[in-house]
């Protein structure tokens, strides 16, 4: 939050860091993207996406799931680092001293404008020990294969397992109850410890509705 | 820091809070004391808060707010409320004073 003392002193007032209009930059004739601090981005297509998922259902079978979230753990890792680095020094504090408020409209933003949709944050079961996160629009999802029977965000949680593990400091885990390719309304994820999660793999393999797993997960 | 704690009391608050204080309209108000304990109260993160299931508050820094998330799930402390018994207690040693034991103590 801006204070009016800043507001007289400050040089530079900080705005939305991850806003798409000033955050991707680059030569569209030379083919060049990259972010306000001069790193290079990488744009997807959806058809590599699709290849993706028929590759590794040809290759890998049912593990399809697992080497996607794997990828995304590894991929996760480098996120929170440039994510931690950018917000860090753009706002001039450590990522940790940011008001909760700063740090979604952050991440709602950096989410959004990487292309990965839009991102709600729901802290209903903090007590409970679990924090849920709901994504619409996911091009994971869209690119998914009419066919494919399981949830489709699996690279996506696990880009949320490894960010907020780094963040909290532990060992979370996130698994997907609900996903867009399935005919849901969104993706949800729930993040949470590995132990106390892996307690409903069963579950998520039943595509047991979400409700039923956050009742079973708080019981 | 404490450069940040010296500075007047307007300095420290966001510009929505100073403009959201500031009287447009100039509505009569009735007279109040600015106590320390109403801001007091919206400094206490929500977690030192009396009820634990309440939302933590978005304004909680990102280490505060995953701190008091219960990643273990860890029950609640119920706190035990003292059973009440109908059947007569006890007596105890002052009901059963006599007024002997009142002489003896001359």
């Amino acid at each position: 939050m801006i204070s009016v003392a800043d507001l007289l002193v400050q040089p530079r007032i900080p705005g939305h860091y991850y806003s798409s209009q000033s955050y991707v930059q680059g030569d569209l004739e030379m083919g060049l993207l990259e972010n306000r601090r001069g790193d290079r981005l990488l744009a997807i297509p959806s058809p590599l996406i699709e290849a993706i998922y028929s590759g590794l259902l040809k290759e890998t079978g049912q593990a399809t799931g697992l080497v996607l979230f794997n990828c995304g753990r590894w991929w996760g890792k480098n996120f929170y680092t440039r994510f931690r680095d950018e917000v860090t020094d753009y706002y001039e504090k450590p990522l940790v001293d940011m008001s909760m408020a700063e740090f979604l409209h952050c991440l709602k933003d950096c989410w959004a404008t990487y292309g990965w949709g839009m991102m709600e944050f729901d802290q209903t079961h903090h007590q409970r020990g679990f924090i849920i996160l709901r994504t619409t629009h996911s091009a994971f999802a869209n690119s998914a294969p009419s066919d494919y029977e399981a949830t489709a965000c699996s690279l996506e949680a696990g880009v949320l397992s490894a960010f907020f593990s780094q963040l909290v400091g532990r060992d979370l885990h996130t698994v997907q109850t609900t996903c867009e390719s399935l005919g849901g309304s969104c993706n949800t994820f729930i993040v949470g410890t590995r132990k106390r999660l892996e307690a409903i793999e069963p579950m998520l393999e039943k595509r047991e509705s979400h409700d039923a797993i956050m009742t079973a997960l708080c019981a | 820091m404490s450069q940040v704690a010296d500075r007047p009391f307007w300095e420290q608050i966001s510009v929505q809070q100073f403009l959201g204080s500031v009287n447009w309209d100039n509505v009569a108000q009735k007279p109040t004391v600015r106590s320390s304990s109403v801001l007091d109260f919206d400094d206490i993160p929500d977690f030192q808060r009396p009820d634990p299931n309440a939302p933590l508050s978005l304004s909680l820094t990102i280490s505060q707010f995953m701190t008091a998330v219960n990643w273990d799930g860890v029950a609640m402390m119920e706190v035990s409320t003292p059973s009440i018994t109908t059947s007569n207690p006890k007596p105890d040693r002052e009901s059963t004073f006599t007024l002997n034991d009142f002489s003896d103590m001359f």
